[in-house]
């Protein structure tokens, strides 16, 4: 795939369970670096979506192509990375072993079957702990951090496997305004440093205006609006819980 | 009909059975039982020769032989034995077959044989296990390790895929699509979210096998029910009922280290009522 081909191109998907579709006939694109929020009211279709992207659901109807490969095929390891609602992390596990899942796919059988990752890979992981503003808190095990710390270890999984794609569900909910402003600036730093696109989930427009260069409203089993944002970066307010 | 329209018939399908179910189920509880007893003719059962047996016992256990103490500490060491092999090998051997089991990680035609395989492991409790073998390979304890092996792959792999099952989808899900394989995936996240229930259930399991490594000693598959069903033949009761003090203080001290062994892995159970 060349850098310039859009990593995520949707053309008449449909999405849902069992043959139900909750969203029908989507078409978009999401650009190289660029970040794409979903937003829409409970149970509108927005975690189906990115599921469904991510690989977990099968496309119900139409194309879809991430990371040039037509789903419900998966794209090469490692270049998509996926943080759902409840961040998807081990909670008996401590950070630091959390924050090596995102080098799995480098690791070969053996080292696997042993649960070896290489000198080098445990370096990236404690700088990226480190960064996301959790040093110390290496050989914490998970289940032992507040939300906002767990969001942390999910981000720097992601600056450790440093994947070409990014769909994050719900990143920011529940989070008092400094914590969501400082998870937001992790996610920007990672996003500038790789060029990544991401995909995010976000129930508050506003915030979803903020971080992203284009909103997709969803409702009424489909898109309903597109917002092209001027992101101004500028610091998120205190969330609105649902 | 929307989803909506569906979800609320739902909600009121459930209401209903919740409101009639319940009253149903306490009388057809009811009714079974008494079925059961009226079938079993348990309501005719003689009583009347037990006091006279009772006396019969007593007058042959009291005073119990003390002569047989060593005897018996040697059988409930080697009842011990046979239930740490083979608990030890039957968890070890079931846990691959479990995770293929688990509906959650691997295909309907792969999890179907594999349960089918345990379910064939358990229709046969322990002791039956024990004569098959005593059969195939002679008395002694070898026959024995091998009906617990046998009887704890079945019993403990059920609970093991259902605790696999049991577990939070999302760290599957999440790993899954960062590009790790299966083996990555059971390795790295399903293992070490089961691990503390796994130990647990391995605590259950060997308390449960003393229990019954000390019963298949009676079919000849050593063991300290070796020598209680020796002494039986012989109606040596003084002697018989020495053993039956071993195995019971054995399992009373088993059943609290197993206890607190399990709280400590499961975290704090000891939430009481009375506090």
């Amino acid at each position: 795939m060349t850098r310039s081909s859009p990593p995520i191109r949707c053309r008449g998907l449909s999405v849902g369970y069992d043959e139900d579709p909750v969203l029908e006939d989507l078409s978009f694109t999401v650009g190289n670096g660029s970040t794409v929020a979903l937003v829409g009211r409970s149970g509108c279709g927005k975690t189906t979506l990115l599921k469904t992207l991510a690989g977990i659901l099968d496309p119900l109807d139409g194309e879809a192509t991430v990371l040039s490969t037509s789903l419900p095929q998966s794209p090469p390891p490692g270049e998509l990375g996926y943080i759902p609602q409840s961040l998807g992390l081990v909670m008996h596990e401590t950070v630091l072993t959390n924050v090596l899942h995102g080098r799995l796919s480098d690791l070969g059988r053996m080292r696997s079957l042993l649960g070896r990752f290489p000198a080098d890979a445990k370096t990236e992981a404690r700088e990226a702990i480190e960064r996301v503003g959790l040093d110390g808190y290496e050989q914490s095990r998970v289940k032992e951090l507040s939300g906002g710390q767990r969001r942390r270890v999910a981000i720097a999984r992601a600056f450790v496997q440093e994947p070409r794609v990014l769909l994050a569900d719900e990143m920011l909910s529940e989070l008092d305004g400094e914590t969501a402003q400082s998870i937001v600036d992790c996610l920007v730093t990672l996003q500038q440093e790789t060029g990544m696109s991401v995909v995010i989930v976000e129930h508050n427009l506003d915030v979803a205006k903020d971080i992203s260069d284009t909103v997709l409203r969803l409702g009424a089993g489909g898109i309903e609006d597109r917002i092209e944002s001027v992101s101004t970066r500028e610091p998120v307010t205190q969330q609105s819980h649902e | 009909m929307s989803n909506v329209d569906r979800t609320i018939s739902a909600a009121a399908l459930r209401t209903r059975l919740k409101t009639f179910g319940r009253p149903l189920l306490f009388i057809l509880v009811f009714v079974l039982a008494v079925w059961s007893i009226w079938i079993l003719e348990l309501h005719q059962t003689d009583f009347s020769g037990g006091a006279d047996g009772l006396t019969f016992l007593y007058g042959a256990a009291i005073p119990p032989e003390m002569s047989v103490l060593e005897v018996g500490l040697r059988g409930l060491l080697e009842t011990l034995y046979i239930a740490y092999v083979g608990t030890l090998f039957g968890v070890l051997l079931s846990l691959p077959v479990s995770l293929v089991a688990s509906r959650n990680l691997f295909p309907w035609y792969l999890t179907l044989p594999a349960r089918w395989f345990l379910a064939v492991l358990r229709v046969l409790p322990s002791i039956l296990w024990a004569v098959i073998f005593v059969i195939l390979i002679g008395t002694g304890p070898a026959a024995g390790v091998f009906a617990i092996t046998l009887y704890t792959i079945g019993f403990i792999g059920k609970l093991e895929y259902e605790a696999f099952e049991g577990l939070d989808n999302e760290p599957i899900e999440a790993v899954s699509s960062l590009g790790a394989t299966r083996l990555q995936i059971l390795r790295f996240v399903v293992l070490p979210q089961a691990i503390n229930s796994l130990i647990s259930q391995t605590m259950f399991m060997f308390e449960y096998n003393v229990r019954h490594a000390a019963a298949i000693g009676i079919v000849g598959a050593g063991g300290i029910g070796y020598y209680i069903m020796g002494y039986l033949d012989f109606l040596q009761y003084d002697r018989v009922i020495v053993l039956l003090a071993i195995v019971f203080l054995a399992v009373l001290v088993i059943d609290e280290l197993s206890y607190r062994l399990r709280s400590f892995f499961l975290g704090d159970t000891s939430t009481s009522l009375s506090k």
